[in-house]
């Protein structure tokens, strides 16, 4: 009984000693590691539900992906951030586009370094578009079919030839996207036998285990792949640095909500990405240290596809009426909440060439009900059982769901609403025969709002057959003509004429329905500035441009240590307690 | 025969065990939707880029010929590559699986204590308020979600007393200590790195303590039906009557008795708290192989499925052994009886 009593006592002083704090001393949580620099470094801690991504910049796609590219490389020019974003001018200076626009000359800035200290010419520029297309992966698939290895060419230290295989007009907007890498240090590291002959490996194992070979403004350091990494700054970048810029960034992977809420409540979580759900985007608009930054002008579209190789949607009129049973602004004010606006044909208003004619489909029951009566299936009580699919962390699209089944089952129309994972989805929409009936998608325009971005992934038949954006499996062969005139074309007003007649048969066929065109937004600490929304590929993360206000960030969660811990510390040297 | 040849006997079965694991996770993550490839390369991907990829990763060989390669793979250490990632395998687990074993083995040894300490208070006192309020601490320690309790505590003892962090392994400006075995509680004290072991012990009393809620309960209730078993026998009967003190009775010849099936159970409790880790491993983004294999699940990467379940199919039954081990030691009745 004593004993009982004692032993707890024990515990209870062991477990207490741990977590009381002493009277007000500063302990420097960077004890062990980095000295305290006079001028305090900035260092922000960025936690988000997803993978710490592949570090080789001619390998990833995704949103990890462009977290770490723009910060670790440079590319020949950049966005402006602006909105609608231009390109403009990084490495290269200036360039020369040729008169049957296939051939781009870039003229470079001299004096950019590497993170090796060896200079960034030509060469690299050659090297790493020779690497991008022999690798064929990651965002190869903008250039594939244009530029092949050996379509580059040096002319002297500082210019670099690029020759187009076929014309293609966006391709300004798609070179934010190519990355360049230090020749010297993936000549250093390639694994052989690999699977691109002499070069084995292109050096892709090094890279994806974390290293860098770049010129950007930050060191990839401490790559703990699906855990974290540190991106810390380097002090050669070409452009140079002021004071209030982002000194480093802490990646952690957190994939829970409630926890990542936790902590950018707590202060120790100065940013996180755009997957979250409603309820955390308006706390974070709401609670004091925090805001949302929201994109200006929405840049995603986001449809409700119909499998129109399948009955009922092989109907246009069906289609027409199941438009009108969406209650869109039920949708964006009450379901989405985060200032979407709505969707009027295919294509945003935020890029060029959208065709103001258009007449968006209206939520209303006559309307539908005078559509169905033109089609095959006019009579709804014998239509089978549909399916609503959507990709099933997203509550928003469940939502959607659920609005268009309530209004369809007034006429008599059976919907149902189904949760599809990600790996199923993929799976289903490369075959006509098994892909969803209706299933909730957002389009991600990839490269600079040039309307073949959002376009020509989404409508042309070529990409309704591989795995792609397009559940709705829509081949209009007059569509496709104008896309592919269209991307070879080089008059904006002969393109844009093109593009509007694209919208215009697309809005009439109706193979979607236009939910709405989709706000992005960051979440993050209101110290932190410089936020943009404004990039073509959205969860594009571009610290250079960030700056921080006030104290800086409170750094790690720890508790304050003990007095019994700072006893030891102290007796055995460790720490200063200032 | 004895003692050895049951041991002998009980090791050659396990091997069967694994390779049947070994299969049927190959056949199943082949199964179930989704081509990893697809999900790898992103939905702009062109049939080209695709097939390319297969090339590179081996998957357009026939299937008997990626299994016998897993399995070579297996015993050489090239545990392949994350079709997710395009990291090694084995290199991310070699993080990962220590990660997870230090909080499961904190986790379970605080559950055994507990565990087995209130087991004997609510045996001794038997439908008294002791018994009533382990029975509830029990029963809530079966039902409650571990996500629902981790995220629960989480908040109340990390965000609102600010007592403890929020989730975590180390603290940010910690550096780990150097690596020995991969459980940083016992690195940090081999190299004398006080910083960094308060750092870690802070870190891992949350998510260990919601972990262990399961397995308390399971050992609580084993220990103290077990002791009530004990109580009606006679040589407590005779102890009691030959005035032996109390204290003696119940925690020397009583508990001895009731711990051959609590120690059983403990070893069966780490097996059965790595089934619930992944959920602790996510609320305090503890970066553990539970995390890990779930996100390998959602896009189906082979390599790093095989790899952890085989991994976590050889610890459980590791941990079946030794319980029959045990077993077989404490109680001289289960292995002379395996003769007849």
């Amino acid at each position: 009984m004593y004993i009982g009593a004692a032993v707890i006592l024990v515990v209870l002083l062991a477990v207490g000693s741990l977590y009381v704090a002493p009277p007000k001393q500063v302990v420097t949580q960077t004890v062990t590691t980095v000295p305290t620099t006079p001028a305090a470094k900035i260092w922000l801690t960025y936690a988000d539900k997803s993978s710490t991504g592949k570090a080789d910049p001619a390998v990833g796609s995704d949103t990890p992906a462009h977290r770490l590219y723009p910060n670790l490389y440079d590319s020949l020019v950049e966005f402006d951030y602006k909105s609608p974003a231009n390109v403009i001018p990084s490495v290269a200076t200036k360039w020369d586009v040729s008169s049957d626009t296939q051939v781009y000359t870039f003229y470079l800035r001299q004096g950019v370094k590497f993170h090796d200290g060896s200079e960034l010419t030509a060469e690299a520029v050659k090297f790493s578009m020779d690497r991008m297309m022999t690798m064929k992966q990651g965002v190869s698939f903008m250039w594939e079919g244009r530029i092949k290895p050996g379509n580059t060419e040096v002319v002297d230290k500082y210019t670099v030839r690029i020759k187009l295989d076929k014309k293609f007009a966006p391709f300004l907007g798609t070179m934010p996207f190519f990355w360049i890498v230090n020749p010297t240090v993936i000549n250093a590291h390639l694994e052989k036998p690999g699977p691109f002959g002499d070069m084995g490996d292109y050096g892709m194992k090094w890279l994806i285990a974390g290293n860098d070979a770049g010129s950007g403004p930050y060191v990839l350091k401490n790559f703990k792949a699906e855990e974290s990494f540190d991106l810390e700054r380097y002090e050669g970048y070409w452009k140079g640095w002021k004071p209030n810029q982002i000194y480093g960034m802490h990646f952690k992977a957190v994939y829970e909500q409630a926890t990542i809420r936790q902590l950018m409540e707590a202060g120790d979580c100065q940013i996180s990405g755009s997957f979250q759900t409603t309820e955390f985007v308006k706390w974070a608009d709401k609670f004091p240290g925090t805001k949302v930054a929201y994109s200006e002008k929405p840049l995603q579209p986001h449809y409700l596809t119909m499998n129109t190789k399948k009955a009922p949607f092989d109907d246009k009129w069906f289609r027409k009426g199941l438009s009108c049973l969406f209650d869109y602004t039920t949708y964006i004010d009450q379901i989405r909440i985060v200032g979407d606006q709505r969707l009027i044909g295919p294509m945003p208003r935020a890029f060029w060439g959208h065709n103001s004619d258009l007449k968006p489909y209206e939520f209303s029951v006559e309307k539908a009900k005078e559509y169905f009566a033109k089609s095959k299936y006019s009579d709804l009580s014998k239509v089978r059982e549909l399916t609503f699919s959507y990709i099933n962390v997203i509550e928003y699209e469940r939502l959607a769901g659920l609005l268009l089944q309530a209004k369809a089952a007034e006429l008599g129309l059976k919907i149902k609403v189904e949760s599809l994972p990600w790996g199923q989805y993929v799976d289903r929409v490369s075959n006509p025969e098994a892909t969803p009936d209706i299933v909730a998608v957002t389009q991600q325009g990839f490269y600079a709002p040039d309307p073949d971005a959002i376009l020509y992934s989404m409508w042309h038949t070529t990409t309704s057959i591989s795995w792609s954006r397009n559940p709705a499996h829509y081949n209009n062969p007059r569509v496709d003509e104008l896309l592919d005139k269209a991307r070879e074309a080089t008059d904006q007003a002969e393109r844009t004429k093109m593009y509007q007649e694209v919208q215009a048969i697309v809005n009439d066929d109706a193979p979607v329905i236009f939910a709405s065109e989709e706000v992005g937004f960051t979440p993050h600490s209101k110290q932190l500035n410089g936020i943009s929304w404004n990039v073509p590929y959205l969860h594009w993360l571009g610290m250079y441009g960030m700056w921080w206000e006030g104290a800086p960030p409170k750094g790690s969660a720890s508790a304050a240590m003990s007095p019994i811990a700072a006893v030891i510390l102290r007796a055995t040297k460790q720490f200063d307690a200032t | 025969m004895g003692y050895g040849s049951y041991l002998i006997r009980r090791l050659l079965y396990t091997i069967p065990i694994i390779f049947g694991i070994s299969v049927l996770i190959f056949i199943l993550t082949r199964v179930i939707p989704g081509d990893p490839v697809k999900l790898a390369l992103g939905p702009d991907a062109t049939p080209d880029m695709i097939a390319q990829a297969r090339r590179i990763w081996n998957l357009d060989k026939p299937l008997h010929m990626q299994y016998i390669a897993f399995i070579v793979g297996f015993f050489t250490g090239d545990w392949g590559i994350s079709l997710r990632t395009y990291n090694n395998v084995l290199a991310d687990l070699a993080r990962f699986a220590p990660a997870t074993y230090e909080l499961t083995a904190v986790a379970v040894s605080f559950s055994a204590l507990v565990g087995i300490l209130t087991g004997i208070v609510a045996a001794t006192h038997k439908d008294k308020w002791q018994d009533h309020i382990s029975r509830i601490l029990s029963i809530g320690g079966v039902s409650m979600p571990l996500f629902w309790s981790g995220i629960m505590l989480q908040l109340l003892i990390a965000s609102y007393f600010k007592l403890l962090p929020i989730g975590g392994r180390i603290g940010d400006g910690v550096t780990p200590p150097v690596h020995v075995t991969g459980f940083y509680l016992l690195d940090s004290l081999f190299s004398g790195n006080w910083i960094a072991f308060w750092s870690c012990a802070q870190h891992i009393i949350l998510p260990a303590f919601v972990l262990s809620f399961p397995s308390l309960a399971n050992i609580n209730r084993l220990v103290r039906s077990a002791m009530i078993d004990q109580r009606s026998k006679d040589y407590v009967i005779l102890q009691e009557a030959n005035g032996m003190p109390r204290r003696l009775i119940v925690y020397k010849y009583m508990l001895k008795n009731s711990l051959a099936s609590a120690i059983t159970m403990i070893a069966l409790m780490f097996a059965y708290s790595l089934g619930g880790v992944a959920l602790v491993e996510a609320v305090f983004f503890w970066p553990g192989m539970g995390n890990y294999l779930v996100q390998a699940i959602h896009f189906k990467d082979f390599n790093a499925i095989m790899s952890v379940v085989v991994l976590v199919g050889i610890i459980i039954v590791a941990a079946n052994f030794l319980v029959d081990l045990l077993y077989g030691y404490l109680d001289p009745r289960i292995r002379y009886g395996e003769e007849r």
